[in-house]
């Protein structure tokens, strides 16, 4: 608890330190402005009091004479429309510039964590969903938006409004006014009691709602596997019993948000005929005017709302802090993968690539991903990394690209350690097509430009050709200016593979990693693209992982995994010499298709 | 329309069970409704009567009424809500558990072209933008037309001028809020969908972040996401200068209004034409007369967005089932595992035959090596003998009787089948392993775990059986997924097996557990294996070679290598050939 109070304290502080200051002029007029704008009922309510006692002169003997009372109205008029005018343009002022300072502040926060999430290695990723982290860009900055200024200055405004209120009620008349506030509290009190309740049902209600929703998703997912076991009527049963737990909770909310404004009706409407009997009586005896009864009536009904708002305020509070908890703590992820000090810059690369002793814990795992690994690979070679899923073939050439750092042993490029590379210059210089590719939004050709956007068209048909894709390109309506894509056209896993292939190829790397990047390809298509990778891969070292047997043999030399650790190496010939997993899986393969 | 009116009346048939209550929940609205008209007449009594004509006598019958008035209301609108909440959450129960329903009857193309995100979606929010509007905006507009009908007499009554004045003010109010909430939503509108894009390409950046690094990429990236993250605060910017100028504008009206209003009521005061009380009851009323006016313009809008939402819930509820039993289907004997496929032909997409005339005949206990490229249809052979489709043309047998005349739950329970992208659900492995046979012993579990070779491994588990799976789970690799599978396939001892293997490699020991589980499974059943090793097509009884739809061979391993031109023999001729040429 003590530790949380801290956190929400620190927190608070550097949102108003680092994020509010720049503009704390500005929130200052907001917050002056917006506190006299809100005073505007009671004005009225005091023009409706001058109407009452000087201008209509009701319950008292009249003094003013007809056209001594139309002037007053006149000018009891024009002050009205006056108040007006102002506690308009007021408000006016107060929500542009109060959005105007939101606006701002959810640009720096998104520039913040933009930047940072493109600073931050990869293991942060893989222990997040996609959906979150996006989440923490996207709607937890929208809270902020929403509630950071403008909780402060509502906060600051409502207890002017409170405040002020309770002066004006004292003034009017003393004893009403403690009539009045007795009613108050009680409301209040109700009101905290079953909203802790509520707040508590609230969360269960979204958990459960998360829930069907999970449970939706998995069973249309899986509708198959139902349909198989004909097991429809038993995921029925279960949807039933969700659904009516669901119900019941639902019902329970209504009746703890009935209860409370029940209430809040009882005391209000109960508080003010108690106000008015008691006004009343006092205005019969002539303690009280009547215009001040009814200034005190209207006055009663403003001050209800600033109570309700600040109690609400620690529900807001509450929300923004918990947000505001998980954008900071993005900001102060540890980047741990980064340019070190004097990294260098290469110029050119030969391609010649070690690995040292590399051993590869991921965050969390229990074992070991990589063990030991030591090879050397001289500049131009190919090698080929084959094993069964999961043996830490992917893991390996991520090493390459400092897309994860090893937990022991290093790698060198030309002799150079890759940690004292900078990461820019490192990756330039390596072209990786991953296992599953990846394509963004958008035309065929910015894709395919991704990774040098300079790239002339011929350049771009080049890459696509060597890719054995421009053909297909070709054969679309709009060629090169396909969209592609979640609104575009769908491809299939080889289009994809193809299409990631010639990006990574148009950036003309020295070192090309292709990770089983060829596997979607039917058999044909895949024996000719590989006639001219081979020519593309002769004076450039490559990495290829593969499943397939036919596409590993090509390579200078074969490393097989299993579990991690290299279980033999060679050339195609030696291997198949041997009685290895190589072998076996050169067996499996000869047969089946 | 035509179509969204008949929806509208469909939706209509959800409430019918619901009737009595709903005309419950109406009346005591309307009642509330006119209660909630009394208090300003007792303050214009208060004012005029008690204060005004120093009638004190009067003061305790109107406080009393003062007091009766919201202890009513408390009340009866406790109970009101609670019955309109009630109804409204049962018909979102109704109407998403008959989706349900809806959903299990329908046949795996509808799941196919409608992807799971989409279902949801009308599932969830469609029902309740429906239930919002059924019952939340009819209560306001029952509300509102009550209020809005009595405020006009009574403002009439209290003083026909000041009502002539608030009603050449009302055009102006409507108009205003008419022509601001257009530009409001279209800003509106381009500020989500500029927002949609930033959140979508975030999105596809951060879960392809590994490109993004490995392409250098990440200063252009954050570039791109700020140029997007500006435009649409510029139009956030936009959106709230229209609305701070409608507010504004409207507040303009409102204030000049009812300050013309007032002063003008009290100027007939001291004309002596009204009261001061019958004033403050007359702007007590205008304002009861003012937002429903503004609810009205909204109506056709709310109930064109609840259309849409039925629209699409009677998508999912009026679809056909593309499988359905026929009428009086009789259950399937016990299998023996006869199996039968005469002149069987099947297309996903009309016009583009999977199988084409496929004629087979398999004996009890036959294992079956199906084999083939990817694509030639091996995979559909399970899905038909399954019923997840009907062929276009020609029938299937099982000892003897047509699948297309049997109960859909005694097919599909006597057919096991392991599919090759394994699906579990999230929970424990029992539970899993139970799925096709809710009613399994613990020792029926156990022992079918120890025939698929997965045993071992759970009793591993600190939970064991127990232990939870999928998400929040532990993780299962691909080996010990497709063991558990097994375990699920066999528990109810089908009699057909259907197996699709695994095509990426497993590690070297889920390799050999899953040999040595087949070689049990497969013993003594009819079962079809969509054939990936070598062990397995070696070992079938019958091995089928399939291209482009049709069955080009059959015969056991031996019997087809002989063959000289044989596709079979070239299909392993090719992987030896392509092996060589290194």
């Amino acid at each position: 608890m003590k530790k949380s109070e801290e956190s929400s304290y620190r927190s608070i502080k550097r949102l108003i330190g680092a994020y509010l200051r720049p503009y704390w002029f500005r929130v200052l007029i907001v917050a002056i402005v917006t506190s006299m704008s809100a005073m505007a009922p009671y004005v009225f309510g005091y023009l409706g009091k001058v109407m009452v006692d000087d201008v209509l002169q009701l319950g008292e003997i009249v003094k003013k004479t007809v056209p001594e009372q139309l002037n007053l109205l006149v000018l009891v008029f024009f002050a009205y429309i006056a108040v007006h005018l102002l506690s308009i343009g007021f408000t006016w002022f107060y929500s542009y510039n109060l959005a105007y300072v939101s606006q701002r502040i959810v640009y720096t926060l998104r520039q913040q964590l933009h930047e940072k999430l493109q600073r931050l290695q990869m293991t942060f990723f893989d222990q997040r969903q996609t959906g979150k982290i996006v989440a923490r860009v996207i709607d937890d900055v929208d809270v902020i938006q929403g509630n950071a200024t403008y909780t402060l200055i509502n906060i600051i405004s409502q207890v002017a409004l409170l405040l002020v209120g309770v002066v004006i009620l004292l003034k009017l008349n003393f004893t009403l006014a403690f009539i009045a506030f007795a009613t108050l509290p009680l409301y209040a009190i109700s009101y905290q009691i079953l909203v802790r309740r509520i707040r508590e049902i609230n969360q269960s209600l979204r958990k459960k709602n998360a829930e069907i929703y999970g449970l939706l998703d998995e069973k249309i997912t899986g509708a198959r596997v139902i349909k198989s076991f004909a097991q429809e009527h038993f995921e029925i049963r279960k949807f039933f019993r969700k659904a009516t737990k669901f119900i019941r909770l639902i019902m329970k909310n209504v009746l703890f948000n009935n209860t409370l404004s029940a209430i809040a009706t009882l005391i209000s409407g109960v508080g003010t005929a108690v106000v008015l009997w008691y006004g009343a009586l006092q205005v019969k005896t002539g303690t009280m005017s009547l215009g001040s009864l009814l200034y005190f009536y209207s006055s009663v009904g403003v001050l209800f709302s600033p109570l309700i708002t600040l109690t609400n305020m620690n529900v807001i509070t509450q929300r923004l802090l918990t947000v505001l908890g998980r954008v900071f703590s993005v900001l102060d992820e540890e980047v741990t993968i980064k340019d070190s000090e004097n990294a260098v810059e290469l110029a050119e690369v030969k391609g010649a690539v070690s690995f040292r002793h590399v051993w590869l814990k991921y965050e969390g795992a229990n074992e070991y991903d990589l063990k030991d690994i030591n090879f050397e690979v001289p500049s131009g070679c190919t090698v080929s990394l084959v094993g069964p899923s999961g043996s830490g073939k992917s893991s390996l050439v991520n090493l390459l690209l400092r897309l994860y750092d090893p937990t022991k042993g290093d790698i060198l490029i030309d002799g150079q350690s890759t940690k004292g590379i900078k990461l820019t210059s490192l990756r330039k210089h390596i072209g990786m097509v991953p296992q599953e590719a990846i394509l963004f939004s958008g035309t065929i050709a910015q894709n395919i430009k991704y990774g040098r956007f300079n790239a002339t068209p011929q350049q771009v048909i080049n890459a696509a050709k060597v890719a054995e894709i421009h053909d297909f390109i070709c054969s679309l309506p709009e060629k090169y200016e396909t969209q592609i894509g979640e609104r575009g056209m769908s491809l299939s896993g080889g289009q994809k593979q193809r299409l990631a292939l010639a990006m990574a190829l148009l950036t003309d790397p020295t070192i090309l990693i292709l990770d089983d990047s060829t596997s979607a390809l039917d058999a044909e298509t895949e024996a000719r693209l590989w006639v001219t990778l081979k020519k593309i891969m002769a004076n450039r070292t490559s990495f290829v992982i593969t499943h397939r047997i036919s596409t590993a043999m090509n390579a200078d030399f074969i490393l097989v995994l299993d579990k991690g650790r290299i279980v033999e190496r060679g050339s195609h010939e030696e291997l198949i010499a041997s009685s290895g997993i190589y072998r076996r899986l050169f067996e499996q393969q000869r047969t089946a298709a | 329309m035509e179509k969204q009116k008949d929806s509208f009346r469909k939706l209509l048939r959800f409430t019918r069970p619901y009737r009595k209550r709903i005309l419950i929940a109406v009346t005591f609205t309307g009642v509330l409704t006119l209660i909630g008209l009394v208090p300003p007449l007792l303050i214009k009594r208060l004012i005029d009567d008690v204060v005004g004509a120093s009638r004190w006598d009067m003061l305790t019958g109107v406080i009393l009424m003062l007091i009766a008035i919201p202890i009513a209301t408390a009340g009866v609108s406790f109970l009101n809500n609670f019955v309109i909440a009630y109804i409204g959450q049962r018909l979102v129960f109704d109407v998403r558990l008959k989706m349900y329903r809806q959903l299990q009857r329908l046949s795996i193309r509808f799941y196919e072209t409608m992807k799971t995100g989409k279902i949801v979606s009308r599932m969830m929010s469609d029902v309740a933008m429906v239930q919002n509007m059924i019952t939340g905006n009819t209560i306001t507009m029952v509300t509102d037309i009550i209020s809005f009908c009595f405020a006009t007499v009574i403002i009439f009554s209290l003083s026909w001028k000041l009502s002539v004045v608030l009603l050449g003010i009302l055009p102006l109010y409507l108009l205003n809020y008419k022509f601001f909430m257009r530009r409001i939503r279209r800003t509106n509108i381009s500020y989500r969908f500029e927002m949609d894009q930033i959140t979508n390409t975030l999105q596809e950046r951060i879960s392809g972040t590994q490109l993004v690094r490995a392409f250098v990429k990440e200063r252009a990236e954050t570039q791109q996401f700020l140029a997007g993250t500006r435009r649409s605060l510029n139009y956030a910017m936009r959106g709230v200068i229209h609305s701070a100028s409608f507010s504004t504008a409207s507040r303009i009206i409102n204030g000049i209004g009812s300050s013309v209003l007032f002063c003008l009521g009290c100027y007939l005061v001291i004309r002596g034409e009204i009261t001061y009380g019958a004033v403050t009851a007359f702007m007590a009323y205008a304002q009861r007369l003012l937002g429903p006016a503004l609810r009205f313009t909204e109506i056709s809008n709310l109930i064109q967005q609840t259309l849409v939402s039925a629209d699409r819930i009677f998508e999912v509820l009026d679809a056909e089932p593309e499988i359905k039993e026929v009428k009086g289907a009789k259950d399937l004997l016990p299998i023996k595992g006869y199996v039968k496929f005469e002149n069987v032909t099947f297309a996903y997409t009309p016009g583009e035959p999977v199988l084409k005339e496929i004629n087979l005949e398999i004996q009890p206990g036959t294992t079956v090596a199906l084999v083939g490229h990817t694509g030639c249809g091996k995979t559909t052979i399970g899905n038909l003998l399954l019923r997840l489709y009907d062929p276009q043309s020609g029938q299937i047998l099982i000892d003897s009787r047509n699948i297309a005349e049997v109960s859909l739950k005694s097919l599909r329970g006597q057919i096991g089948v392991v599919l090759q992208d394994t699906v579990l659900f999230n929970t424990t492995i029992k539970e899993n392993i139970k799925y096709g046979k809710r009613n399994a012993t613990d020792q029926e579990v156990i022992e079918a775990a120890k025939t698929a070779e997965i045993h071992d491994f759970i009793m591993s588990k600190k939970e064991g059986y127990e232990t939870l799976i999928g998400e929040g789970g532990t993780k299962l690799s691909v080996g010990q997924k497709q063991r558990i599978a097994i375990a699920r396939a066999i528990i109810t001892n089908p009699g057909i097996l259907i197996m699709d293997e695994a095509t990426s490699s497993l590690d070297s020991e889920s390799e050999a557990l899953i040999q040595k589980a087949l070689r049990k499974v497969l013993a003594n059943r009819t079962s079809f294996v969509i054939a990936h090793r070598l062990s397995t097509i070696v070992n079938a009884d019958l091995i089928i070679v399939m291209d482009k739809g049709r069955i080009v061979e059959t015969g056991t391993h031996r019997e087809l290598l002989e063959k000289k031109e044989g596709f079979y023999r070239q299909l392993h001729q090719q992987q030896h050939a392509s092996l060589r040429a290194a």
